[in-house]
C-alpha cells in the first residue's frame, strides 16, 4: 500500500471533480471512477529462459442505476458522458501517468527451478458528489517451482515488496518419496498462514453483503456456541494489495466477520449499505473499469489466539500437518468448501512424519465451527497467494492466520 | 470519430492502418504485425434489491508484434485504447523483445489483400429492453449481448477482419449455468431438461448426466491434458476443433495470427490425435496475449442416445489438476450442495462409456456439446459423508 498522491492530479482530479457535480443526487451508487494499471509478468527459469510481458490499461466507469464503461476517454469529454452523450475511442494522444514496473536481475538460486512473478500497479480516482479521492494498489507475487518432482508441494509462493529488488531464499527440493493420501477424517493442524484460504473461503464470501442479502448463508443458520476461540477479521488497507479507498471512494476499514464464535459484521459496498441502511464499510470493488461493483474481501484472517504453536503440534497424537492449501473452492448457502492440499505431513505422537501426496479435503463450516479447539499466538500473512474469482472478476487477495488445530476434516480424493 | 464508436467497418480500418504505420514508423525496419479490438457489450443485471441495472461496456485495445530477422520468437505488448499514443508505446516495448510470445508461429505470407468473417452488422439492442427482458424472466440473473470487432494487419500490408456477436445468460435456478450463443437471439428461454432426479441420502447414482456446461469444462481438460499424445480414450467419445463452426463462439475463418483455418479431429478411432501446432489454430486468450498454439471451438458429436435412470444430474463441474494426472471433480448439483465428489485418473476417465442426450449447443466454458452420460462408477464417484 503506497499512499503516493496523484503525480497529475491537475488533470484526472479536476476533470472527475466537474463531472462529479453533474452526477444524480442521492444516489449512493452514483460516481466516476478512472483507473490507469500496468501489468506484468516475467517468467524465468534455471536454463536461462526469460520472458516479460507488459500491459497498460485506462479507463472509467460512470457508476448508477444505469452504467457507463469507457476506454481511455479524453478527460474533457467526462462531462458530457455523464449527460448521456455517446462515447468514442480515443484516436489522438492519449496521457497515461508515467506507471512502470521494475524488472529484475536473475536470482542466484542453484538447482533445477522455475518462477514467475505477476505485478500490478493501479492508480484510481473516484468522484463523488462530495469529492474525489485517489488510491495507489500494488502487489508483485512470486511463485517458484524447485527440484524435479512435479507435484506441486515444491511450489513456493510469496508476496513479495514491490520496490525490493532483492529475491527470497529457496528452500532446498525434497526429493522424498511421498506417501498415499489420508484415507479418512482426521485432526487438522494448520501451519501459520494456511488457515488463512480456509478464513477466505468459508467465513469471508458467507459474510459478503451482497451474498447475504440475497440467500440465507450457512453463517446465518448456525447454532453458535459462546467461548469459540474463532476471530475472523477482514483488513483491506493491510496486506499485499491493499486499499485506502474502494472503487467506490469509501475509506475502508476493518470487519469484524466473526467476533468469539459469533457471526458479527458484513462486508459492504454502498447499494448493499443502501439496502441495510446503514453505511459502506469500503469494501465495494471492481475487477476493472469494466466491471460492476461488487462487496469482495481484502486480506482476511483469523486472529491469532494464546496458545504455544508447538504445543498445538505436540499435543496432537494423530492428525495431519497442513503446511499450504491452494485452489478453493466454497458455496456460501450450504458452508461446504473444497481445498487442494498440496503440502501436508502426519503428524504421529506430536511430531511431524512422512509427507503425503497432493490431495483434496472438503471442510463444513459447522464443523470447523464446533471442532476449532486451538489457536496460537503465531498469525502470518500470504504464505499463500493467489487471486479470488467472484462473478467472472479476478482480485488480488491476501490471506492470514496463525496455527490452527481443526478435529474435523475430510478427504475428498 | 462517429465511425469508430459504431463500430463500422470501414472507419475501424482506417484507423487501424493509421495505427500500425505509426507502429512502423516506430520501429524502422523491423516487421510490425497490428492487433486491435473494438467491443461494445450491454449486460443487464438482477442487483441484490432485485432491481435490474444496465452496464454499457466500450472496450477497445491493441497489440503489436516485431518480427525478428533471425526468426526468434517476436517481439509484444499491449495496451487499451486505440490511440496513435498507445500503439507507440507498444512498439516501443516489443521491439526490445523483453515481452517474447513464445511458441508463436511466425506471420504468414502470400495472402490475400483482405480477408472477412462477418457476423452480420446487427444492432445490439437497447438497455431499456435488456432491462425489460430481465424484469420479466424470474429465471434470469443477468443478459449480456456484446460485438467484437478484431481487426488484424500484417507486415506485409494484407488485413484480415472479423467481426462477432455473442450473447450470454446466467440463470437464477442457483445451478451457476452460463449459457452462450452467437447471435442475438432470444437467450431467456429455459428449456429445462427433465433430468434432475437425486438419489437419496446414502445411494450413489450408477450414472451422470452432465450438463453442457459441465461436460464442457470436463471435455476441455482433458483435451489440454491429452490433446499432444496418442493414447486410448475410448470410441464414445469424438471430438473434433472446427474453427469456423457456425455457433462457435471463438474461432473462425482465419486465426489469430491470419493462417486459414481448418477443421481437424482430437478424438479419432478411439484415440487422441497428436496435436501438431502450426499455422491455423494459433489464438489469443485476448487482445493482452500473444496468439499460442491451441484449440479454439471443440464440438463433442452427439453419441448414441442414453437411458439414464439412476443418474446424478450435473450442471458445473470444476476440474482440478492434481500433480500429473490425478484429477477431482467437484459437483454440483444446486440441490444442497456438494454431496458426490469424483477422483479419477483422466485415463479412466477418458475410457469410461460416455453416451449422449439431446442436441449440442455452445457452452460458455468452451466446447459445443450435448448432455454426456458417464458412468460413475468408472469416474470414482463416491457421496461426501
Amino acid at each position: 500500500m503506497s499512499p503516493d498522491p496523484p503525480d497529475s492530479i491537475d488533470a484526472e482530479s479536476v476533470a472527475i471533480a466537474e463531472a462529479a457535480t453533474l452526477l444524480p443526487r442521492g444516489d449512493q451508487r452514483a460516481h466516476i471512477f478512472l483507473e490507469a494499471r500496468v501489468d506484468a509478468r516475467l517468467d524465468l527459469d534455471s536454463e536461462g529462459g526469460r520472458n516479460y510481458v507488459e500491459t497498460r490499461t485506462r479507463g472509467v466507469a460512470i457508476a448508477g442505476p444505469r452504467s457507463l464503461h469507457v476506454t481511455d476517454p479524453d478527460p474533457r469529454e467526462l462531462p458530457a458522458l455523464v449527460r448521456g452523450a455517446e462515447p468514442s475511442p480515443r484516436r489522438d494522444v492519449s496521457r497515461h501517468p508515467p506507471l512502470s514496473l521494475r524488472t529484475r536481475e536473475r536470482p542466484a538460486w542453484r538447482g533445477r527451478w522455475s518462477a514467475r512473478i505477476v505485478q500490478f500497479d493501479q492508480k484510481i480516482w473516484v468522484g463523488r458528489e462530495e469529492g474525489v479521492v485517489f488510491d495507489r494498489r500494488r502487489s508483485c507475487r512470486l511463485s517458484v517451482r524447485v527440484g524435479t518432482q512435479p507435484e506441486a508441494r515444491d511450489e513456493l509462493e510469496l508476496a513479495l515488496d514491490p520496490d525490493d529488488p532483492r529475491w527470497p531464499t529457496l528452500p532446498d527440493p525434497q526429493e522424498r518419496p511421498l506417501a498415499s493420501p489420508p484415507r479418512g477424517p482426521f485432526v487438522g493442524v494448520f501451519a501459520p498462514g494456511a488457515a488463512g484460504v480456509m478464513a477466505h473461503e468459508l467465513f469471508g464470501h458467507a459474510r459478503e453483503g451482497d451474498v447475504a442479502l440475497r440467500r440465507e448463508t450457512w453463517i446465518a443458520s448456525v447454532d453458535t456456541t459462546p467461548g469459540v476461540p474463532l476471530t475472523v477479521i477482514d483488513a483491506p488497507a493491510r496486506g499485499r494489495a491493499g486499499w485506502r479507498f474502494d472503487d467506490e471512494g469509501t475509506p475502508s476499514r476493518s470487519v469484524v466477520l466473526i467476533d468469539q464464535g459469533s457471526p458479527a459484521g458484513l462486508l459492504l459496498d454502498r447499494a448493499c449499505a443502501s439496502a441495510l441502511r446503514t453505511e459502506s464499510t469500503g469494501h465495494g470493488r471492481r475487477s476493472s473499469y469494466m466491471d460492476p461493483i461488487r462487496p469482495r474481501m481484502g486480506c482476511t484472517y483469523i486472529e491469532q489466539g494464546h496458545d504455544d504453536p508447538d504445543e498445538v503440534l505436540s499435543g496432537t497424537r494423530d492428525g495431519v500437518y497442513l503446511r499450504r492449501l491452494s485452489a478453493g473452492h466454497t458455496d456460501p448457502v450450504t458452508g461446504r468448501a473444497t481445498f487442494v492440499v498440496t503440502d501436508a505431513a502426519r503428524i504421529v505422537n506430536g511430531s511431524i512424519d512422512q509427507t503425503f501426496a497432493p490431495f483434496v479435503i472438503m471442510l463444513d463450516g459447522r464443523d470447523v465451527w464446533h471442532s476449532i479447539d486451538a489457536v496460537a499466538r503465531d498469525l502470518r500473512f500470504d504464505s499463500s497467494v493467489g487471486s479470488c474469482i467472484r462473478d467472472g472478476q479476478p482480485l488480488a487477495v491476501s490471506v492470514g492466520g496463525p496455527t490452527i488445530r481443526i478435529g474435523l476434516v475430510k478427504v475428498l480424493a | 470519430m462517429k465511425g469508430i464508436e459504431a463500430l463500422e467497418l470501414g472507419a475501424l480500418i482506417e484507423h487501424a492502418r493509421v495505427l500500425r504505420a505509426c507502429m512502423t514508423a516506430r520501429v524502422g525496419s523491423e516487421r510490425v504485425e497490428l492487433f486491435a479490438k473494438v467491443s461494445h457489450r450491454r449486460r443487464a443485471t438482477r442487483d441484490a434489491t432485485c432491481d435490474v441495472s444496465l452496464h454499457d461496456v466500450r472496450e477497445s485495445g491493441l497489440a503489436c508484434r516485431v518480427f525478428g530477422r533471425e526468426g526468434e520468437p517476436a517481439g509484444f505488448a499491449s495496451a487499451s485504447g486505440v490511440s496513435t499514443s498507445e500503439a507507440e508505446w507498444v512498439a516501443d516495448r516489443a521491439r526490445t523483445f523483453e515481452g517474447r510470445a513464445s511458441g508463436s508461429t511466425p506471420e504468414p505470407s502470400d495472402l490475400a489483400g483482405e480477408r472477412w468473417d462477418l457476423d452480420p452488422a446487427d444492432s445490439l439492442p437497447t438497455g431499456d429492453s435488456l432491462i425489460a427482458l430481465v424484469r420479466e424472466r424470474k429465471a434470469v440473473e443477468w443478459i449480456e449481448l456484446g460485438t467484437t470487432v478484431e481487426i488484424l494487419i500484417g507486415s506485409q500490408g494484407w488485413m484480415a477482419c472479423r467481426r462477432r456477436n455473442r450473447a450470454w445468460l446466467l440463470g437464477s435456478n442457483g445451478r451457476g449455468e452460463i449459457r452462450a450463443r452467437r447471435g442475438f437471439e432470444d437467450l431467456a428461454e429455459q428449456d429445462e431438461d427433465a433430468i434432475s432426479s437425486i438419489p437419496p441420502g446414502g445411494i450413489v447414482p450408477t450414472s451422470l448426466v452432465l450438463a453442457p456446461s459441465a461436460s464442457g469444462a470436463l471435455v476441455s481438460a482433458l483435451v489440454s491434458a491429452f490433446h499432444r499424445s496418442n493414447e486410448q480414450c475410448g470410441a464414445g467419445l469424438d471430438v473434433d476443433d472446427v474453427p469456423a463452426h457456425e455457433e462457435g463462439l471463438a474461432g473462425g475463418a482465419f486465426d489469430d495470427a491470419g493462417f486459414p483455418t481448418s477443421p481437424r479431429p482430437i478424438t479419432a478411432d478411439g484415440y487422441w490425435v497428436p496435436f501438431e501446432p502450426g499455422p491455423g489454430n494459433v489464438w489469443r486468450g485476448s487482445f493482452r496475449a500473444p496468439p499460442t498454439p491451441g484449440t479454439s471451438n471443440l464440438v463433442v458429436s452427439p453419441g448414441k442416445p442414453a437411458s439414464h435412470g439412476d443418474c446424478l444430474r450435473i450442471s458445473k463441474c470444476r476440474v482440478v489438476p492434481l500433480g500429473r494426472d490425478v484429477w477431482v471433480l467437484d459437483l454440483e448439483t444446486g440441490q444442497g450442495g456438494p454431496r458426490f465428489a469424483a477422483r479419477a485418473d483422466p485415463r479412466a476417465v477418458s475410457l469410461a462409456p460416455i453416451a449422449t442426450l439431446g442436441p449440442a449447443v455452445p457452452t460458455a466454458t468452451g466446447p459445443i456439446g450435448p448432455h454426456l452420460v458417464v458412468d460413475g462408477g468408472l469416474l470414482g464417484l463416491r457421496e461426501i459423508v
